[in-house]
């Protein structure tokens, strides 16, 4: 041992070994500075990515949903679809056998069977969802995630709450907070509110348009936790970013006016069966907004994937392979949520010789004083006879009498006038070469000469004049017509004016300017003035309305006979608010004049609907009187206060004091009513039986029903006009036993053979 | 650093009358019993005090979740760190480094002996056969082997030290003593344990004053095994050693084998670089590691650092490689001022084999380097390895005692 070290003197590593420890000490400390570059690159230099995936699994982000903007009504207070916070309820098989397995450790141990089996039998029973579907989606172990059923009643939802606690099955029933759309009235303008997918996106209609300011910004929680799922303590990375409601929005749609519009449109395609729809738009015609859009049949909006009875009918008797019959289901589909107003094109008809007789005007071709026209009941163009609706011809007519006949000839040979390069020009001036710029979805072109290819010669010039062989959908129709009715200007049809928040406020307003003046307001007001009142069934007593109707073939069907009858019209006369287009789609009831069908429907509707729009009547109404109190009024008294009030009173009993009246005091009847009273002793009985008045003039039937000691309503008579006119239908059949002083509602309607 | 009053192991102490105790060895050396290296010694306790409190930080989320109690392996690392610290103080003040020499050869074997029983009767964790259990306590015998070859060498190059310079009195010898060592770890898959006895033995080697153009070629010929494995040979890599080749696959990107059904090997060392990446700078505080909370497996163990790193940023990896820097600087001092030939290589082998665990430790976290499963000397948890490590400790702060003084 000593002599080693003495070997090694004066080191014990000797001079090689000196370098060399040195060398060895040296390279490790290059390997240490190496080692702290590579930290260096690591933790200064490029840590980003590997911090951001760290970040990534400590945390895990959780969407909030944010609540769909409520779409109301033009007055802002009706809601009309709205968003409602609903539950989800999932399982998580997965938890069913890791609650068996931690049960097998406790005094009541079960094994994962019979949990499912509990599960599904308490599931379906609460949900009334099929248990064998439930166990089946249970069996899935391996899921957290099977949806049992989406958007639970309250009901449901809190029996399946208790189920949970009773249970303790917190880790395997959850519930799941969704919104889901409710549209409160259902089928209400169906068409044009569109409606919303279980994803919060608006798929068609106002929903989808406006689905950007509708949807809002889902906000997210990001919580940060460790490995085993518990919050980590130093909180990284947690955010919590509040969802953006969407905004409300504010429609253009009144609910009267359209409620009004659906009520009517429904009771004419009862009655005439068209073979397509009834529909009806209405139109502020000063700016564009629409008051009321309307297609009959419609469907629930509440429940749009299901067909709804008109369609579900025509479904069923579809015939076809399982494949067919599926098609023919999604075809059904597409067609019920149509929304034809603005995506199906027609031939305007005679309703369109509004825009002729406002060209020709315009441009000085015609005179409404001098200009005469001559109609022998048919006129030869370019080889091709084209007959007139009067066949015996309606001779020598003046512009006023030509426009009010709708004459044909005459208005192919106003068409005549105007050459077909002006035409062409005021075609498009119109609008009707392109779509309106509304904000309704899926807006059609029209279909005219240069999308068909034809030549615009002056065949096609004659048909044009009086509304054929081209077709424009009902929206570029009412907008083009407007025209005359606010001073020449071609307005932009649009169903939303502003976007509201939560609190009320605007946030934003959708101003359309007028997209141009096509036409003075000189041709205008020739127009109006010559149109004013000329359909009776489309006019309201008290008030004076501006309207034409059309009676248009249909080429596009084999069968020769098909007519969409329409109607446009607008009120009121002497400075129109609003504007009414009608139309229904090939009617079946043997009527088809656009007067006979659709006319009625303005009338009526206008009828209810200027009143509610605050427009007053130029005329009191003096066709009615409304009933007193007669009771316990000594029987002379009442007697001369009835006959004073211009009524008829019959008494019953022999008493000197009047115990009862009949009709009550309120009632509105016609001023040749009755009143009967009743002094004691007298009995009530429902004696009296309903004659019947169909078909019988206004004079007739208000006569006959007075006789028999009933009160009349009339409905469809234009200030007192008896002319022409016949009932059509009374509100209690005849046969029926009523009481006296019942007031039977009849309703007529003008026969004007116009077209 | 501290004064080094009573330290007179340095070779320029010029101040003798201090000195407790002389004893002459020669007519001109006077043989120096003085104090241990401070540097060394206050080194050593930083690196345990500092490894003790990132036990504690880095298991207390994962011994939570495992066993309930926060403190399991921080009380337990701390206990042996105690028992370490009082034999490395028993043996730095007590051992008269020449007995180890007399012992060398029979401790080499008897390490030989247990490491080749392993296979037979050790105990199997995660598929690998490493470790005895005695009383109660995992014991790696490999831990021993490392020491215990270092001696052998030291030992055997003192003893022919002017043989040493040829290749085959110098070189061969030494080949055929590590031999039986590295296949002993072989046989124990434990690769880790083969790459640092082989390293060791090039250092050795390398200090045994070797010629330099055949250390040269024991270096090259090893490098050249070494990159035709990594290379051309994976075949035979993938039928000797068939996870190793998976390991290689995994450091080439951790990140593809991160799921359960790639095997799931990635994730340590992905979640290793997301730890050290979080970190920044100052890192996220001590404590604060969101990795440890069970993203980061067994974070205690071999990965102990890249919490370090989370926690206490490139700055506490600066400060913790600096002190590893001034181990091996004084561990090299000692060496320098050995009193003779045996003590000078033993203190330098046994600081070479503390480093290259440290640097290669460092390297897998990092994914520099493959990951081997190779401990962070006084950071990793491991009760046996850190008395172990401490004792060695207590063998190079006895040699530092020793030293000597020329006389003028």
């Amino acid at each position: 041992m000593a002599d080693a070290t003495q070997k090694n003197i004066p080191s014990g590593s000797g001079r090689t070994g000196v370098v060399r420890g040195r060398v060895a000490l040296i390279v490790i400390l290059v390997f240490m500075v190496l080692l702290c570059v590579r930290f260096a690159y690591l933790q200064l230099i490029d840590p980003n990515d590997y911090r951001t995936s760290a970040l990534d699994q400590y945390t895990s982000s959780v969407t909030i949903p944010a609540k769909r903007g409520a779409i109301y009504s033009n007055d802002a207070a009706t809601e009309l679809a709205v968003s409602a916070t609903v539950y989800n309820c999932f399982i998580s098989p997965y938890d069913i056998v890791q609650f068996a397995e931690d049960s097998q450790e406790t005094s009541t141990p079960i094994d994962s069977e019979t949990l499912l089996n509990n599960v599904s039998d308490g599931l379906s029973r609460i949900l009334s969802v099929d248990r064998d579907e439930i166990e089946l989606k249970g069996q899935r172990y391996n899921s957290k995630y099977q949806m049992i059923k989406k958007f639970l009643t309250e009901t449901e939802e809190s029996a399946v709450r208790t189920f949970i606690a009773d249970n303790g099955y917190q880790t395997i029933i959850h519930l799941e907070e969704t919104t889901k759309r409710y549209y409160r009235y259902g089928s209400f303008a169906a068409h044009l509110l569109g409606f919303t997918g279980s994803d919060n996106q608006g798929l068609s209609g106002l929903e989808f348009t406006y689905n950007e300011y509708l949807a809002g910004t889902d906000g997210k929680s990001v919580k940060a936790a460790d490995a085993y799922g518990n919050e980590l303590d130093s909180g990284v990375g947690s955010t919590y970013i509040a969802a953006t409601n969407g905004l409300n929005v504010v429609t253009t749609i009144d609910w009267t006016v359209q409620n009004t519009v659906e009520k009517y449109i429904k009771q004419a395609y009862e009655e005439h069966k068209p073979n397509g729809r009834v529909e009806c738009i209405v139109m502020d015609v000063n700016n564009g907004e629409l008051l009321a859009s309307a297609i009959y049949p419609s469907f629930d909006l509440n429940d749009y994937n299901n067909l709804s009875e008109f369609y579900q009918t025509k479904y069923d008797e579809f015939e076809g392979t399982e494949d067919e019959r599926s098609a023919e289901r999604s075809k059904l589909l597409y067609e019920m949520w149509n929304n034809t107003v603005a995506t199906q094109t027609y031939e305007p008809g005679s309703t369109f010789k509004i825009i002729t007789s406002a060209i020709g005007l315009e441009e000085g071709r015609i005179s409404a004083e001098t200009s005469t026209f001559s109609c022998r009941g048919a006129i030869d163009i370019a080889g091709t006879t084209i007959h007139c609706h009067d066949i015996g011809g309606h001779g020598v007519q003046n512009f006023s009498q030509a426009l009010v006949n709708s004459c044909n000839p005459a208005f192919i040979q106003i068409g005549d006038a105007i050459g077909t390069s002006i035409f062409k020009r005021y075609f498009d001036e119109f609008g009707y070469t392109q779509t309106t710029g509304s904000d309704i979805v899926g807006e059609v072109s029209s279909i005219y000469f240069a999308t068909t290819g034809v030549q615009f010669e002056t065949i096609e010039l004659a048909t044009y004049s009086f509304g054929q062989t081209f077709q424009v959908t009902p929206l570029q129709h009412i907008r083009a017509v407007s025209t005359v009715a606010n001073g020449g200007n071609l307005v932009i049809p649009h169903a939303v004016k502003a976007l509201v928040d939560n609190n009320g406020n605007v946030v934003k307003t959708f101003d359309y300017e007028i997209d141009r003046q096509v036409i003075s307001d000189e041709t205008c007001n020739k127009i109006l003035s010559t149109l004013i009142n000329s359909t009776k069934n489309a006019s309201v007593s008290g008030y004076n309305v501006v309207s034409k109707t059309g009676t248009s073939e249909k080429r596009s069907t084999l069968r020769g006979d098909d007519y969409v009858s329409s109607c446009v019209t607008f009120a009121p006369a002497e400075d129109p608010k609003i504007a009414i287009l009608v139309l229904v789609d090939e009617p079946t009831s043997g009527q088809y004049y656009g007067s006979a069908v659709a006319a009625p429907v303005v009338g009526n509707v206008l009828a209810e609907v200027l009143p509610h729009l605050g427009i007053t009547p130029n005329t009191e109404d003096k066709t009615t009187t409304i009933v007193s109190q007669y009771v316990g009024k000594p029987l002379d008294t009442a007697k001369k206060l009835i006959e004073d009030a211009g009524l008829k009173c019959i008494v019953r009993g022999d008493g000197d004091a009047v115990v009862s009246q009949l009709p009550a005091k309120g009632t509105v009847v016609s001023t040749d009513g009755v009143v009967i009273l009743y002094t004691e002793g007298a009995e009530i009985t429902a004696d009296v039986r309903v004659p019947n008045v169909i078909g019988n003039s206004p004079t007739t039937a208000i006569k006959t029903l007075v006789n028999s000691n009933l009160n009349v309503s009339v409905k469809g008579i234009f200030n007192g006009d008896y002319t022409n006119c016949r009932v059509i239908s009374q509100s209690v059949m005849a046969g029926e036993y009523v009481l006296p002083g019942t007031v039977i509602e009849l309703e007529f309607l003008y026969e004007e053979a116009i077209e | 650093m501290a004064t080094k009053t009573s330290d007179l192991a340095k070779h320029d102490g010029n101040q003798p009358e201090k000195k407790k105790n002389v004893r002459v060895n020669s007519n001109r050396i006077y043989r120096l019993i003085g104090e241990v290296d401070r540097p060394l010694l206050i080194v050593i306790i930083a690196l345990v005090c500092i490894g003790s409190v990132m036990i504690f930080s880095s298991s207390y989320a994962y011994a939570d979740s495992k066993f309930g109690d926060s403190y399991y392996f921080a009380r337990s690392q701390v206990g042996f760190a105690l028992t370490g610290i009082i034999i490395m103080a028993v043996i730095a003040r007590t051992l008269d480094y020449r007995i180890l020499k007399s012992f060398a050869y029979i401790f080499y074997a008897g390490a030989l002996v247990l490491n080749y029983l392993v296979p037979f009767f050790g105990q199997t964790v995660k598929g690998a056969t490493r470790w005895f259990v005695i009383f109660g306590i995992q014991f790696q015998p490999s831990e021993l082997l490392k020491f215990a070859l270092v001696l052998a060498c030291a030992t055997y190059i003192s003893n022919h030290s002017s043989e040493m310079r040829n290749f085959k009195t110098g070189a061969i010898p030494i080949l055929l003593l590590t031999a039986p060592a590295a296949l002993a770890t072989l046989l124990q898959s434990h690769l880790s344990a083969t790459i640092i006895i082989c390293l060791l033995m090039v250092v050795m080697l390398w200090l045994s004053g070797l010629k330099g153009v055949y250390f040269g070629v024991v270096l090259g010929s090893g490098v050249t095994l070494g990159a035709f494995v990594l290379t051309i040979g994976r075949g035979i890599l993938e039928k000797l050693v068939p996870h190793a080749l998976t390991r290689l696959k995994v450091w080439e990107n951790p990140f593809d084998y991160m799921s359960v059904e790639s095997g799931g090997k990635g994730w340590q060392p992905a979640q290793s670089l997301f730890a050290i990446s979080s970190g920044g700078f100052w890192g996220l505080g001590l404590g604060q590691s969101n990795q440890k909370h069970g993203y980061l497996p067994e974070p205690q163990n071999d990965y102990i650092f890249a919490i370090l790193c989370e926690e206490l940023g490139f700055f506490g990896v600066v400060c913790v490689i600096s002190l590893f820097a001034v181990l091996a600087y004084r561990g090299y001092h000692v060496s320098q001022n050995a009193p003779n030939r045996f003590s000078s290589l033993l203190s330098m082998g046994i600081t070479a084999q503390v480093i290259i665990q440290v640097l290669l430790n460092l390297a897998v976290v990092t994914n520099t380097f493959p990951s081997t499963g190779i401990s962070l000397p006084f950071f990793s948890y491991g009760g046996t390895s850190l008395i172990i490590l401490l004792a060695e400790m207590g063998i190079v702060l006895s040699i530092s005692r020793y030293s000597f003084v020329e006389q003028g």
